[in-house]
């Protein structure tokens, strides 16, 4: 039936060519126009947008702090994400079921909902300052959000999930044959860990580093809200310059450096797992 | 030592997993709280919000727009995949990885590169203008983010089935077709469901396309929950929060019990 195949491939092309290809190609397209006022563009080329992104200290600090920010919550999801992992991979029974359901579950309640949770939580009459005045502990509201760290706190919790499930699939796959034979040999927990269960866990460690670290990069919901407007990453000097300032050819060009980020990370991760697999076979 | 370094273990745990479901929890309790101002323990117990939700004819009319993008999503995507995952024969290696290689761009594409582009050339088209046009740029847009996932799912379930029971039938007599409809099909139904499952929550969660892609006749659930955010952030939107939530893992306990979570996630038990 080469009719009906032939049909299927033209709609499967026609799709992504329609409403993927046009408009990232487009876009890209506007990042080298030339900006005339809010709202319109020239279609003189230009490498302006991209010079300004380097020359600009407000671009260049936004960029800064998106990397630094994003690099604290991957620190922060592989400290609390081992544990977890290491629950999941390696316990059994009830318990085990019920963390990995809270994992999946918190992965899979919407972006906006757990956004908002953190905004009820951490607001400055919001349940946790409530809680912390009734009790005595405090005089006044703790600045809790409108500031990085409530960015931080959200972002992490967003991210862990992803974190937790990479690591315990590397961690599930270790045998427990080297841990029992180490431990016959005489090493105590600390040493089986530092010798063998850590160094066999890297390439676990770094994708699972590197997917949080590109998803931060580029998340903007959660600092739009929990930054209320004071802190700005990537995402949200998009947002502006796409609804606010009206500057498409800027916001073209952020985006496609964000958008050239995220491919180099995730090639350096096709490429670091592609040598782990070659170390393994040989 | 040891029983109290297993405690300390345990407490570790606990401590995480509350942070990991403390916001779902700080929602459903502001859900079910009288009063728009949050204390702990709560002062009491009132399902005002709830009935808010049903009474605002804004929300309902979210709720529909997002149900129905994410059916479509949902039937769409999965019905392309399933076709590639059994059309393209388990002989063509290549066509299949190129297949599953292009249905993984979308994934690298960050939302918020992805919203403003579909939001640039739909405004310099004038779609924006019409509101069917800008539904269906939405639905497109929803199609290809996530038709990765139903790509991967069904290519998995597929390449899960054993080669043999196809050879049988086919040995057996039965033609291309009737093979499809009576073996293959039948066997990949937990595949099927899955996917139909993921790409639906990923068309019905999905915020930042949605939001740049908004008019005021368009606003799906999650942008809806987030323009009241902004304005006037009353518990009707943790009622509306609570019940996607609960959606949610029901959705997981599902799939836990028909296929198990740990074959999904790719951990072996």
């Amino acid at each position: 039936m080469p009719s009906v195949k032939t049909g299927y491939v033209i709609l499967l092309g026609s799709i992504f060519v329609v409403f993927f290809v046009m408009p990232v190609g487009f876009f890209l397209s506007v990042s080298v126009a030339l900006y005339l006022e809010p709202g319109i563009f020239d279609d003189t080329f230009t490498l302006e947008n991209y010079a300004r992104l380097v020359r600009d200290d407000y671009a260049l600090g936004v960029l800064t702090d998106t990397l630094r920010i994003s690099a604290y919550v991957t620190v922060l999801c592989l400290v609390l994400g081992y544990p977890l992992a290491m629950f999941i991979a390696r316990e059994t029974g009830f318990v085990r079921r019920a963390v990995m359901i809270v994992t999946v579950a918190s992965l899979f309640t919407n972006l906006v909902v757990r956004t908002y949770g953190w905004l009820v939580f951490l607001t400055p009459r919001g349940l946790f300052n409530n809680m912390l005045l009734d009790a005595g502990l405090i005089e006044k509201p703790l600045r809790l959000m409108f500031n990085e760290t409530g960015v931080i706190v959200g972002l992490v919790q967003i991210m862990l999930p992803i974190q937790i499930i990479v690591l315990a699939v590397s961690l599930q796959a270790i045998d427990r044959v080297l841990e029992d034979a180490a431990s016959i040999a005489g090493a105590g927990k600390v040493r089986i860990f530092t010798r063998i269960i850590w160094p066999l866990s890297l390439p676990g460690v770094i994708s699972g580093s590197i997917l949080v670290f590109t998803l931060s990069m580029s998340s903007f919901i959660t600092p739009e809200f929990l930054g209320g407007g004071r802190v700005m990453v990537l995402g949200t000097l998009i947002r502006q310059l796409m609804t606010r300032s009206l500057n498409y050819p800027f916001a073209a060009a952020v985006s496609a450096t964000l958008l050239l980020l995220a491919i180099a990370m995730l090639v350096s991760l096709a490429i670091i797992s592609r040598r782990v697999m070659r170390h393994r076979a040989s | 030592m040891r029983r109290l370094a297993r405690l300390f273990y345990l407490a570790v745990i606990a401590v995480i997993s509350l942070y990991l479901l403390l916001p779902t929890l700080v929602v459903a309790l502001a859900s079910v709280s009288p009063t728009a101002m949050l204390s702990f323990p709560p002062s009491g117990f009132s399902l005002e919000w709830y009935g808010n939700f049903l009474a605002r004819d804004e929300f309902t009319e979210s709720f529909v727009i997002s149900v129905l993008l994410a059916a479509f999503a949902a039937l769409v995507s999965t019905g392309l995949a399933v076709v590639a995952a059994t059309g393209l024969r388990r002989v063509r290696r290549r066509a299949r990885q190129f297949v599953a290689g292009l249905a993984l761009f979308p994934i690298i594409l960050p939302t918020i590169v992805y919203g403003p582009a579909l939001l640039l050339l739909s405004g310099s088209l004038g779609v924006t203008q019409s509101m069917w046009l800008t539904l269906l740029v939405i639905a497109g847009a929803h199609l290809v983010l996530s038709l990765p996932f139903a790509v991967q799912i069904c290519f998995t379930s597929y390449d899960d089935l054993d080669p043999a029971m196809e050879e049988a039938a086919v040995i057996a007599g039965a033609g291309h077709g009737r093979v499809l409809r009576r073996i293959v099909v039948p066997l990949l139904i937990p595949g099927i469901l899955a996917s139909l499952m993921f790409a639906f929550l990923i068309s019905f969660d999905e915020p930042v396309v949605s939001l740049f892609m908004s008019r005021h006749d368009v606003v799906t659930l999650p942008v809806r929950i987030l323009t009241y955010m902004r304005f006037r952030p009353d518990p009707t939107i943790a009622a509306i929060s609570t019940i996607m939530s609960l959606l949610a893992l029901l959705a997981i306990i599902v799939v836990d019990r028909q296929i198990g979570l740990d074959r999904i996630l790719g951990l072996r038990r």
